[in-house]
């Protein structure tokens, strides 16, 4: 080093915990969400897309999907926000045993989405090798499915943490990160649970 | 020794020993095998990532060299047509998925964090388990080949030809998973170096002052966001039609060819420029050291990468045009294409013109930067004849279409990418390529380069069509098609002169020193080759050429903790000091996760159990990846925590 070096910055007193976009990984979770919501959005395009190929959608000799029990599984996904907010809203106060209290809650309505996640895949009724109407309706469950899945290990892990681990103080915006990611599964359901449940009996 | 205390508005003291032994006893890996599987310094990764993916380029380079031996005479039999379709097949999928993409994108998780003055790349763990997945896949897709099941369908493996139907075995699902783990890898990288950028600037690098490389990384990883979804979803709906029986693409049951043309080339025009970005963004940044002024109209360059990055996703119809695509689309597709050529063009007058009004220096990087200039010029110009559907139709799936992809990413990156290999060699390694073997490497290149492509373009004319293993001595392609060979032999003793360099220089090279080339860029302000920690303190940045424009002063910021890693967070815009936020340390985890998804993705292909086993061993790792250790609770129990913004 040639240059003489002068202190003109003294950043001591920073804070070394923080919280939404000021962290880092607040910005990881978003990306995450915008590339993996991106593939979700191409596969509503495929929708589209080979619906063309037919003149009756469903095609003829398909039942179309019972929309019932994905519109109540739905409202599952919507109520189950309440714990993502409160999971968040605890993980702002630093309070341990509520944000443990919300994230258990959150870890039984993730199992809970599974299993209504299963009724959705029946009330398709049509197999994914029957035809391309098929295929697409069960590749947008499952990709969306399979999103759902990794956040159930997320928030499972997570949650065991909290537990039962040695909690630091970073993970409480990790926590509230988690509720962001929750926000992005349950909205980015909406749609496809409109186009693949409800579209059919509108358009 | 204890580190001495810091303060504003004072020197500090040239005596920083017992501060840099600390520093490398915070930051510096642990020594032998664990230590090099364990790593998270973004340098060390950086450089396998380079160094993995050179390698790729080789083997690349090797089949090429075998396809120009079989093209070189009519009926020649050097290779059969089975084996030289998994040769070209190999080529591209190398050359595009395990070359060019990791490679600028390598480049970019090494320089990125030391041009922005930080310390390690946003999520280190994550960029180690990135560079595992790379080299896994990788290596899967050159064992499958060697296994004679390497994929034979093209590198854009075009359906009805993949699908099960006409490719049974396994060698289009190689393929498939291949470009799984590589789109993976892409975004994992894309993701680190967008928060890299947005968050660990130096103070005082507000969003208009960072480097051109700078912002062509930024504007890639933001494609490569919205482009590698698109090739991830084809492939996933191609390897189910293959191994569950969807129908996405077979029209028998509702499903469509043009489906698959549609999603890869969505993804597949912006990978063009998702390669081109960052090697303008390269030549942008070495430009100033060999003209000696900053690069001519930053703000259009800027604007022109993030135009290009837009339009770069409304055009890859124009590949499309000979499906019989409607006449407006045609119409809308040209214009977009043609369109492109402006902020291009840009690009191009502004290097002439920060040539034309600097001192230029014609040191081997500058050779290749303009080599570069006139290549992709040749490239562009074709590009936008192509753009015409008229003419697209006559050279459709010709040479002539050879011929202009490899000006455009032979001359468009590689020949960037040569320059910046000679550029910041001194910086990586601490000693200077030999400027008279560059001198050689590059004219050997730029010969062998003009040799092998240029007769293409005649070749397309005169109707030969791409990927035939041979043709009859009556076309008359025969002279043409040898003088493209001599080249690629000539390209090839280029390369051979370049690594010899290489090797020779690693150890005979001359010293660099910290600025070798008295460059402006941050980088160069630390020393060659730069520590574990990257600065000692971090640098405060007073204007756009970092290093010229702070006088004869290095100014500094202090205060980040010298007893646990940490990393410096500044606001997003205006790159103010925010916060300080613990870094992870060293872990074998990022590597455990690599071998899950590894598994997972490989034995997908024989057996759906792979999806439970895959699960349980990621889940195990992400275990292992996320829990406290005790390091981590005994460096992290003390913190200061901030609930503004929350």
């Amino acid at each position: 080093m040639t240059k003489r070096e002068r202190v003109t910055v003294d950043v001591t007193e920073l804070p070394t915990v923080v919280f939404g976009h000021r962290a880092l990984l607040w910005w990881g979770t978003w990306g995450f969400a915008v590339a993996e919501g991106m593939t979700l959005v191409l596969s509503i395009a495929t929708y589209f897309y080979l619906r063309r190929n037919f003149q009756a959608y469903p095609p003829q000799g398909y039942p179309r999907p019972d929309w019932i029990a994905p519109t109540v599984g739905m409202a599952i996904f919507l109520a189950t926000c309440i714990p993502a907010y409160l999971v968040k809203k605890s993980a702002v106060r630093l309070d341990r045993s509520a944000t443990t209290r919300w994230l258990v809650i959150l870890s039984v309505c993730s199992l809970v989405l599974c299993a209504v996640r299963t009724v959705d895949f029946y009330a398709l009724r049509v197999l994914w090798m029957t035809s391309a109407y098929g295929s697409i309706q069960w590749v947008l469950l499952g990709f969306h499915g399979s999103l759902l899945l990794i956040e159930v290990a997320e928030v499972i892990g997570t949650t065991a943490l909290f537990v039962n681990g040695p909690v630091l103080p970073r993970h409480y915006p990790d926590a509230c990160d988690i509720g962001n990611y929750w926000y992005f599964l349950v909205l980015s359901w909406l749609p496809i649970w409109f186009i693949v449940y409800i579209g059919p009996r509108i358009w | 020794m204890t580190a001495p205390t810091l303060v504003i508005g004072e020197p500090v003291p040239v005596d920083d020993r017992a501060e840099r032994e600390q520093m490398d006893r915070v930051w510096g890996s642990k020594p032998g095998f664990w230590g090099w599987l364990t790593t998270t310094n973004h340098k060390e990764i950086g450089k396998r990532y380079i160094t993995t993916a050179f390698i790729f380029f080789l083997l690349g380079g090797i089949e090429a060299a075998m396809m120009r031996t079989q093209l070189s005479r009519p009926e020649n039999s050097f290779l059969g047509p089975d084996k030289y379709n998994q040769i070209f097949t190999m080529h591209g999928t190398t050359m595009m998925f395990l070359f060019a993409v990791p490679i600028m994108e390598a480049i970019g998780l090494y320089f990125v964090p030391l041009m922005v003055g930080t310390r390690n790349v946003a999520f280190p763990r994550l960029n180690a388990f990135g560079y595992w997945l790379f080299l896994i896949g990788g290596s899967f897709l050159y064992v499958q080949f060697f296994l004679n099941t390497g994929p034979d369908v093209g590198w854009f493996s075009y359906v009805p030809l993949s699908g099960p139907q006409f490719s049974p075995g396994k060698r289009a699902d190689t393929w498939a998973q291949t470009i799984t783990f590589t789109e993976i890898v892409a975004i994992v990288g894309a993701i680190e170096l967008i928060v890299t950028i947005f968050k660990q600037r130096a103070v005082g690098m507000s969003l208009n002052r960072i480097p051109i490389f700078v912002w062509a990384m930024l504007v890639t990883a933001f494609m490569i966001m919205f482009a590698m979804p698109a090739v991830a979803t084809a492939s996933m709906y191609l390897a189910l039609d293959r191994l569950v029986g969807t129908h996405f693409f077979n029209p028998a049951e509702g499903g469509d060819v043009l489906l698959w043309q549609h999603m890869f080339w969505f993804f597949g025009h912006p990978e063009v420029y998702i390669i081109f970005l960052p090697a303008t963004g390269l030549v942008s940044t070495m430009l100033p050291a060999f003209t000696r002024r900053p690069v001519f109209g930053y703000p259009a360059m800027v604007l022109a990468l993030i135009s290009v990055a837009f339009m770069a996703f409304g055009l890859w119809v124009h590949h499309m045009f000979a499906t019989g695509i409607p006449q407006l689309a045609a119409s809308f597709f040209t214009a977009t294409s043609t369109m492109i050529a402006i902020p291009s063009g840009v690009q191009i007058f502004c290097w002439l013109a920060t040539i034309w009004s600097g001192r230029p220096r014609f040191a081997t990087p500058m050779l290749f930067i303009l080599g570069f200039i006139f290549l992709f010029v040749i490239g562009g110009v074709t590009g936008v004849m192509i753009a015409s559907v008229p003419f697209d139709l006559q050279v459709h799936d010709t040479f002539f279409i050879v011929a202009h992809f490899h000006y455009v990413l032979v001359g468009g990156a590689v020949f960037p990418l040569f320059g910046a290999i000679y550029y910041w060699f001194p910086k990586v390694t601490g000693r200077m390529l030999s400027e008279k073997l560059g001198k050689w490497n590059f004219w050997l290149f730029l010969i062998g380069m003009n040799m092998t492509f240029f007769p293409m373009h005649w070749l397309g004319f005169y109707g030969m069509p791409r990927r035939v293993y041979t043709y009859l001595a009556s076309t008359g392609w025969g002279p043409l098609n040898l003088l493209a060979s001599v080249g690629a032999l000539v390209i090839a003793i280029s390369v051979i002169v370049f690594l010899v360099n290489v090797v020779t220089s690693l150890r005979h090279g001359e010293i660099a020193g910290d600025n070798p080339w008295d460059a402006d860029t941050l980088e160069w302000a630390t020393t060659s080759p730069p520590p574990p920690y990257n600065f000692l303190h971090l640098p405060v940045v007073q204007g756009r050429s970092a290093l010229w424009d702070e006088g004869d002063e290095h100014q500094v910021a202090v205060g980040t903790s010298t007893e646990r890693r940490e990393v410096l967070l500044t606001t997003t815009l205006d790159a103010q000091p925010d916060s300080r936020e613990s870094h992870p340390h060293d872990s074998i985890w990022p590597l455990a996760m690599a071998l899950a998804i590894g598994v997972l993705f490989i034995t997908a292909i024989f057996t759906p159990l792979a999806l439970p086993i895959g699960a349980v061993l990621g889940f195990i790792a992400f275990a292992g990846w996320a829990w406290p250790t005790r390091q981590d609770v005994e460096s992290e129990s003390d913190e200061k925590v901030s609930l503004e913004g929350a």
